[in-house]
C-alpha cells in the first residue's frame, strides 16, 4: 500500500493542480492515477490509490453520484469516461482475487479522539485519523454501522456485504466502533470529555424523515421512507399491500418505489409534483425504476389520504403547473383548483427528504435557522462553535450524498490533526487549482460509451467467474485507455513508470514564432509569448513531443527523448530478438 | 539472427498496455510517450542507417491519450511513404498500426506479418545499396526533404485545415490535402537534391540534369524558384552558360 496520509500531507502543504475530474470529486479522489494503473491491468494497485483518497471504492463504484464524470474532458470528444464503473471494477476485481488485507496501524499519539454516529463521514475521519497514527472510537446508535449506506440504500444496489467488508476494513487499520451507544442518551460532550476524549466529530446525519403535512398522514399504511427502508434493512416484516403511492422525487423516492415493487406490490406509483424535468433522482436511477415496472405521475401532490376503517384506502391529491422559478431555481408548483382526483393504494410513502433529529444534537452547536436543526460550522475547517468539536456530512449540509459525506470527512480529518497539533486550522487549505485544457474536438465522432455497467451477479461457479472477470478486466481497461490524463504528471503518482515524464523544450534562437506548436498543442501548453517565441508551460505539458515533429524550424525537442536519443535507442534495438 | 531482415519497431506507451512488459521483454521495441512524436527526420535517419523497416505502433482513432496524436502520426507516415517512392523504395517499408485495447492481434503476429513482407519486396535487401552513391544522394535530399521549414509547416497546420477551416473560413478534403503534399514533397525532393549538388560545387542546368537525370526544364523551374527564395544565384557566366552557386552555408 502506498504511504498512507502522504497524500493528505501533499493536499495540506502545497498547491495542487488537480484534474477536472479530481477537482470535482468532493474526496479529491486521484481518478487518472487510478485509471492510469487501471489501463496497465494493475486493479489492486488502483484500489491502492483510490483507498489512499477514501475508504469506500466498492461503495462508491456502486452508488456515487459521481460529479467527477460530468467534469470530464472527454466530453469534450464524446462522453465521459466511466469513472465510477471502472471504481467497481477494480474494486470487485480486488474482492474477488486479491481479499483486501488491511493491517494494523500502530498508534503514535496519545490524544483519543471520539466520533459519533457511523455513517460515511464518520468513518471517513476515523480512517483519516486512525491512518495518521491516533487512536479513534466510533459511537453508534444502531447495531450496525454504516449510516444510511448500511439501512437505507437497498441492498439490490449496494449490498450489505460490500458495506460490511469495507467497514471491516476500517476496523482492521485499528478504528473501535461501539454500536447501541446513543448520543444525547448513553454519552454527551460532557462524558466524552470526561472520558478523556480530546477532539469530538459530530456526524450523525439526518435520519428522520419529512412529515407530508396533510391529513391522514398518521394512518395506519402510512410510512416514512427512511422508515420504511430502515425496517426492510433490519428485516422486519414490512407489508405493503397490491397498490403503493410513493411521494417525491429524490433517490429516496425512486429507492422506496423500487423496494416496494420487490417486496410484491403490484402497482407502484411515484407522485412528484414537479415535472420529470425537476427531478432530482438520478435520471439512470428512473429508468431502472421504469424497467422495474415503476410508474410516475408527475404535477400531481397529496392533498389528504382517504381512510377506511383506520387503514390507507386512497390518496387524494391535485393536479400542478408550474410557475416561476423558486430559490433552488426550479420552477415552483401552484396548485391547480378544482383538479382532486384520487388514487386508490393501501400504502402512501412520503419520501420528501430527511432532517436531523435535534434530540442527538447538542445545543449549543445548532444553526441559526432553528426549524431545519443543522449543525452550523466553519465551512473551511468543519469547526463548530465549540473549540475542539467539528461536525460534517448530512448533519451540516442536509441530505446530501456518501461522497459529501467523505469529504467533509478528510476535510475535518486534516483539521482535527492539525487542532491536536496546536497548528492554525485554516492556514494554507483550499488551494487546489484547477488545470487542464483540452480542445474541442468536433471532428470526432460522437460515440457511445463502450463500457456498459453490468447487474449485480448471482452467485457464480468458479470457472464462470474467471471468465466474467476476463471479460470485465478487458473492458475495463478499453474504457480506462479513454481517459486522456488530462491532469498535470505528477496525477499518475511518480515513479509507477507508466510513461515517460517528459517535457518540451524550446530552442529559443530556432523559434520563428509561427504559433503552430500552440495549434499542434492537445493541452494548451505552449504559446508564443509577448517576445514571439514559443513558452512552454511546465505544469500542462505532457511530453508528447507533437509540437516537437510539427515545429517546421525544429526549434523544440523533447528533455529526455530528444530526436537523437529516439534514434539512437531504436538504431541500438538492431531489429527483433 | 542475420537472415532476419533488419527491422525496428517503435510503440506508444499506451498500445499493448495489458502485456506490455511481456513485449518490453522480449523485443527491442522502442516505447515512446505518443506515437505522434516520431518526427520525418528520425525516421529516415533510421532508414539510411540500412534499416529495412520501420513498424509503428499508435492508438486506434479517435482514442489518443494525446488526443490526435495518431492523427499526426498517420500524416507524417503518408508524407514519409511519398518520399520513400521518390528514392525509388517501397512505401510499405513504414508501416503505421492501430491497435486497440480490445484487439486481438499479438505483437509477435504484427512482427511476422511485417518481416515476411519486407523480405518479398523487390528492393529487398536495401542494405545491399548501402555506399551506392545514388542511394546515399537520395537518402540525404530525403532528409533535406523532412527538415523542411515549408513542408512542416504544411504538416503543422494539416490538422486545422482538413478538420476545422483556415483563417479565410476555407476547409479542404483529406484527399485534397494529400495531393497538394504529394506535389510539396515532389518539388521539395528534386530542389533539396539541387541544394545538396550546388553545395558541393557550383553547376550550369545541363550539368544538374545530367547529374539528376532529369529534364533542363524541369532543373530551370525549381532553380528559378530557389533563385527567387535567395537560396541559389548566379555565380559566373562561362561562355553564354550561367553556373550556379549555392547561398546557403554549411
Ligand atoms: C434512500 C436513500 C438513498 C440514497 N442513495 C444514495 C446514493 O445512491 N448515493 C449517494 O451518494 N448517496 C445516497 N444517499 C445519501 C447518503 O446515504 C447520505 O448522504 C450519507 O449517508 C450521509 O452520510 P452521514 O455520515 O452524514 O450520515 P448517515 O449516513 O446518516 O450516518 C449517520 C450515522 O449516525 C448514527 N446516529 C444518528 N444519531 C445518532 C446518535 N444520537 N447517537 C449515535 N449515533 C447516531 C446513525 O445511526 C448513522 O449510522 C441516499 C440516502 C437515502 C436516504
Ligand atoms: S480524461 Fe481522465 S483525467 Fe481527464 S477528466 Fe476524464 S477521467 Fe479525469
Ligand atoms: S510536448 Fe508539446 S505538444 Fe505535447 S503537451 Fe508538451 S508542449 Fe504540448
Amino acid at each position: 500500500m502506498i504511504e498512507v496520509s502522504q497524500e493528505a500531507k501533499k493536499v495540506e502543504e502545497k498547491t495542487r493542480r488537480f484534474p477536472p475530474c479530481r477537482k470535482a470529486c468532493p474526496a479529491n479522489v486521484n481518478i487518472q492515477g487510478y485509471i492510469a494503473l487501471i489501463q496497465r491491468g494493475k486493479f489492486k494497485e488502483a484500489v491502492d490509490v483510490i483507498r489512499n483518497d477514501m475508504p469506500f471504492p466498492a461503495i462508491c463504484g456502486r452508488v456515487c453520484f459521481s460529479p467527477c464524470e460530468e467534469e470530464c474532458s472527454r466530453t469534450n470528444i464524446d462522453q465521459a469516461v466511466n469513472i465510477r464503473n471502472l471504481k467497481r471494477v477494480a474494486a470487485d476485481i480486488e474482492r474477488e482475487v486479491a481479499k483486501p488485507n488491511p493491517k494494523p496501524i500502530p498508534i503514535k499519539h496519545d490524544e483519543r479522539l471520539a466520533i459519533v454516529g457511523a455513517g460515511p463521514a464518520g468513518l471517513t475521519v476515523a480512517y483519516e485519523l486512525v491512518r495518521l497514527g491516533y487512536p479513534v472510537t466510533v459511537f453508534e446508535r444502531m447495531a450496525e454501522p454504516g449510516g444510511m449506506m448500511r439501512y437505507c440504500i437497498p441492498d439490490f444496489r449496494l449490498e450489505r456485504s460490500v458495506v460490511a467488508d469495507e467497514i471491516a476494513y476500517i476496523q482492521g487499520l485499528g478504528v473501535e466502533i461501539r454500536t447501541n451507544v446513543e448520543f444525547g442518551k448513553d454519552i454527551t460532550l460532557e462524558s466524552l470529555g470526561k472520558e478523556g476524549y480530546k477532539a469530538v466529530f459530530l456526524a450523525v446525519g439526518t435520519q428522520e424523515g419529512m412529515r407530508l403535512g396533510v391529513p391522514g398522514e398518521d394512518l395506519k399504511g402510512v410510512m416514512n421512507a427512511v422508515d420504511f427502508l430502515r425496517d426492510v434493512a433490519l428485516g422486519k416484516k414490512v407489508t405493503v399491500g397490491d397498490a403503493v403511492a410513493v411521494v417525491g422525487g429524490g433517490n429516496s423516492a425512486i429507492d422506496s418505489a423500487r423496494t416496494a415493487k420487490r417486496l410484491g406490490a403490484k402497482d407502484v406509483m411515484v407522485l412528484y409534483r414537479r415535472s420529470r424535468e425537476e427531478m432530482p433522482a438520478l435520471p439512470s436511477e428512473v429508468a431502472d425504476a421504469e424497467r422495474d415496472g415503476v410508474k410516475f405521475h408527475f404535477l400531481v401532490n397529496p392533498k389528504q389520504i382517504i381512510e377506511d376503517d383506520g387503514k390507507v384506502k386512497a390518496v387524494e391529491c391535485l393536479r400542478m403547473q408550474l410557475g416561476e422559478p423558486d430559490a433552488s431555481g426550479r420552477r415552483r408548483p401552484i396548485p391547480v383548483s378544482n383538479s382532486e382526483h384520487q388514487y386508490v393504494v393501501n400504502c402512501v410513502i412520503p419520501a420528501l427528504g430527511q432532517l436531523a433529529n435535534a434530540s442527538s444534537i447538542p445545543k449549543a452547536v445548532i444553526g441559526k435557522d432553528s426549524r431545519i436543526p443543522l449543525i452550523a460550522v466553519d465551512n473551511l475547517t468543519l469547526e463548530t462553535r465549540l473549540p475542539g468539536i467539528f461536525a460534517g456530512g448530512d448533519v451540516v449540509t442536509g441530505s446530501a450524498s456518501i461522497i459529501e459525506a467523505v469529504g467533509a470527512g478528510k476535510r475535518a480529518a486534516i483539521s482535527i490533526n492539525r487542532y491536536l497539533t496546536g497548528k492554525d486550522l485554516h492556514q494554507g487549505r483550499e488551494n487546489i487549482d484547477e488545470v487542464t485544457w483540452v480542445k474541442s474536438m468536433g471532428n470526432i465522432k460522437k460515440k457511445e460509451s463502450r463500457f456498459e455497467p453490468f447487474e449485480h451477479q448471482q452467485p457464480m461457479k468458479m470457472d464462470e467467474i474467471v471468465d466474467y472477470l476476463e471479460t470485465i478486466e478487458r473492458n475495463a481497461t478499453f474504457e480506462a485507455c479513454r481517459c486522456l490524463g488530462c491532469g498535470p504528471c505528477e496525477e499518475c503518482l511518480e515513479g509507477i513508470g507508466l510513461c515517460e515524464p517528459d517535457k518540451a523544450v524550446v530552442e529559443e534562437d530556432l523559434c520563428v514564432g509561427c504559433n503552430i506548436c500552440a495549434s499542434v498543442c492537445p493541452f494548451g501548453a505552449i504559446a508564443k509569448d509577448e517576445n514571439n517565441i514559443a513558452k512552454v508551460d511546465e505544469l500542462l505539458c505532457k511530453g508528447c513531443g507533437i509540437c516537437a515533429t510539427r515545429c517546421p524550424a525544429q526549434a523544440i525537442s523533447l528533455k529526455e527523448l530528444t530526436n537523437e536519443r529516439l534514434i539512437t535507442l531504436t538504431l541500438m534495438s538492431g531489429g527483433m530478438k | 539472427m542475420s537472415f532476419k531482415p533488419k527491422i525496428v519497431s517503435v510503440m506508444c506507451n499506451f498500445v499493448f498496455c495489458q502485456n506490455s512488459e511481456e513485449i518490453a521483454s522480449k523485443t527491442d521495441a522502442t516505447r515512446i510517450n505518443c506515437i505522434g512524436m516520431i518526427d520525418p527526420v528520425s525516421i529516415i535517419e533510421i532508414m539510411r542507417n540500412c534499416v529495412e523497416g520501420v513498424m509503428l505502433f499508435g492508438c486506434k482513432p479517435p482514442d489518443c491519450h494525446y488526443v490526435e496524436g495518431n492523427l499526426q502520426a498517420e500524416r507524417t507516415v503518408k508524407m514519409l511513404q511519398k518520399l520513400l517512392s521518390l528514392i525509388e523504395l517501397e512505401p510499405e517499408r513504414i508501416e503505421l498500426n492501430w491497435i486497440s485495447p480490445m484487439g486481438d492481434r499479438t505483437y509477435d503476429s504484427y512482427e511476422r506479418h511485417f518481416s515476411d513482407k519486407i523480405t518479398s519486396l523487390a528492393t529487398y535487401p536495401m542494405a545491399a545499396r548501402k555506399g551506392e552513391a545514388k542511394f546515399e544522394e537520395d537518402m540525404l535530399a530525403a532528409k533535406r526533404v523532412a527538415s523542411d521549414f515549408r513542408l512542416r509547416t504544411m504538416l503543422g497546420i494539416e490538422r486545422k485545415t482538413v478538420d476545422y477551416e483556415n483563417v479565410y473560413g476555407e476547409k479542404i478534403s483529406s484527399e485534397q490535402f494529400d495531393d497538394l503534399l504529394d506535389e510539396v514533397v515532389s518539388a521539395e525532393f528534386v530542389r533539396c537534391k539541387i541544394r545538396n549538388l550546388l553545395e558541393k560545387e557550383s553547376l550550369s542546368v545541363k550539368d544538374m540534369s545530367k547529374h539528376l537525370n532529369l529534364a533542363p526544364q524541369e532543373v530551370l523551374r525549381h532553380i528559378v524558384t530557389l533563385r527567387h527564395k535567395g537560396i541559389v544565384a548566379v555565380e559566373r557566366v562561362e561562355g553564354t552558360t550561367p553556373i550556379y552557386a549555392s547561398l546557403e552555408t554549411n
